[in-house]
Formats: structure tokens, C-alpha cells, sequence
């Protein structure tokens, strides 16, 4: 079997009745938008509580 | 569009800062080499077959999207290792979600410093348990879109409630 065919996303059929998706999006190859400052406080500021808090939810 | 190389700065920026939150945490973990190069030979194979082809050419799909297969990727080829089958599963889910999340985030908020409610960290936690409970065969069968339709969703509820107050 063509494993593209298993993909959850692709049904030709849906896309020859719906047509394809269009988004409203810049252009990511050139929007600098993270860098090593951001994700260590996106990572560690903001999600260590959360991962914290996952710690005592799985692995105590 | 997408530049491999600056995803791939991207990816190591944020794999960094998490290996450091695991060794503060004293876990002792190894992480597969070339770990980003390993992401994304697998998340181009997810944007090329699943998710541009749904997309009129040239489209520049969202970061929504982006992060959800990116997320679902990491989770699967799961590049951390440990002694310990459960904190090897805990470890790469929550890598997953932290790499998600810091996508999206950047991304819209340049500047504001987020602080989470307890009921979006509640979201995250049930976000970590079907990233963990899943064991498929292959990264085809997780949904692409259901999985960016959560993280438009935990995006709006933080941004609505930045904006409000």
C-alpha cells in the first residue's frame, strides 16, 4: 500500500469537491520571530510551571 | 515558504533551553545527535505530503499548522532517551508541546511577558496526555489540523485574555 494514502490529511476525493486551503499568513522564511532569548523564557519562564506541575501529574 | 536553515536555528534554540530545564530538573537523559536534522528530514515529509497538498500552491500554511506538525513529529521519532521508558515518553511529549508552544507564542507576541492561568495550564496537562497515551504506528495517523485546531484555541484563549485586561 501507498502509505501517502494513510495520511489523515489527504483525501482527493475531499479536494477535488472542496478544493485546497488558503491562509492568511506572512511568510515565515523571513519573519524572524524566535531566537535563543525568547525560547528561554517562553521555555523555561512560562512552561517550567507547567512542567513542574506535569512532573507530579506523570512521574510521581 | 519554509528555510530549513532557520528552522533549524529555531529548533535548536528552543532544544537548548529545554535541556536545560531537564538538567535543573535532574533527570539524566541523552538526546539523539544532529536532533534537529533528525526533525526535520521527518516534519518535511509531513509538509510535503500532508499538509501542502491541501493547500494552494505557494500558500504560506500557519504556524498553527506548522507547530501542530512539527509537535507531532518530535513526539513520534522521540529523540530523548533515558533509563526510564516512562520519563523517556514524559520527556519527549512535554519536548513537543514546549517546541509547539514557543513557535506560536514567538511568533504573535513579540514583546509581552506571558504568565499562564491555571485553567490553560490545565489545558497543557491534557494537551501532554494524549500526546503521551498515543502510540500509533506511524505519524500519519495523528491529525495535522485537529491538533492546530487546539493550539489556535490555547492561543486565542491567552491572547483574548491579554487583551482584556
Amino acid at each position: 500500500m501507498n502509505e501517502k494514502l494513510n495520511l489523515k490529511e489527504i483525501s482527493q476525493d475531499r479536494i477535488a469537491i472542496l478544493g485546497k486551503l488558503k491562509n492568511a499568513e506572512v511568510d515565515l522564511s523571513k519573519h524572524e520571530f524566535i531566537n535563543k532569548e525568547k525560547a528561554e523564557h517562553l521555555v523555561n519562564d512560562v512552561l517550567g510551571p507547567v512542567f513542574k506541575r506535569n512532573i507530579l501529574a506523570f512521574l510521581k | 515558504m519554509y528555510e530549513r536553515a532557520k528552522r533549524k536555528q529555531e529548533l535548536k534554540d528552543i532544544i537548548d533551553a529545554f535541556k536545560d530545564k531537564i538538567n535543573s530538573s535532574g533527570y539524566e537523559f541523552e538526546i539523539l545527535p544532529d536532533v534537529e536534522d533528525r526533525i526535520l528530514n521527518n516534519y518535511e515529509i509531513l509538509l510535503n505530503e500532508g499538509l501542502r497538498p491541501i493547500h494552494v500552491d505557494g500558500t504560506s500554511i500557519n504556524i498553527f499548522k506548522i507547530a501542530s506538525a512539527t509537535e507531532i513529529t518530535v513526539n513520534y521519532i522521540g529523540p530523548i532517551k533515558t533509563n526510564s521508558p516512562k520519563t523517556t515518553i514524559f520527556l519527549n511529549a512535554q519536548l513537543a508541546l514546549d517546541i509547539a508552544f514557543s513557535l506560536i507564542f514567538s511568533k504573535n507576541f513579540s514583546d509581552v511577558k506571558i504568565v499562564l492561568t491555571e485553567l490553560e495550564e490545565d489545558l497543557l496537562e491534557n494537551h501532554l496526555e494524549w500526546l503521551m497515551y498515543n502510540n500509533p504506528a506511524g505519524f500519519y495517523e495523528f491529525s495535522i489540523l485537529g491538533n492546530a485546531s487546539f493550539w489556535k484555541s490555547l492561543f486565542t484563549c491567552v491572547l483574548q485574555r491579554i487583551e482584556n485586561k
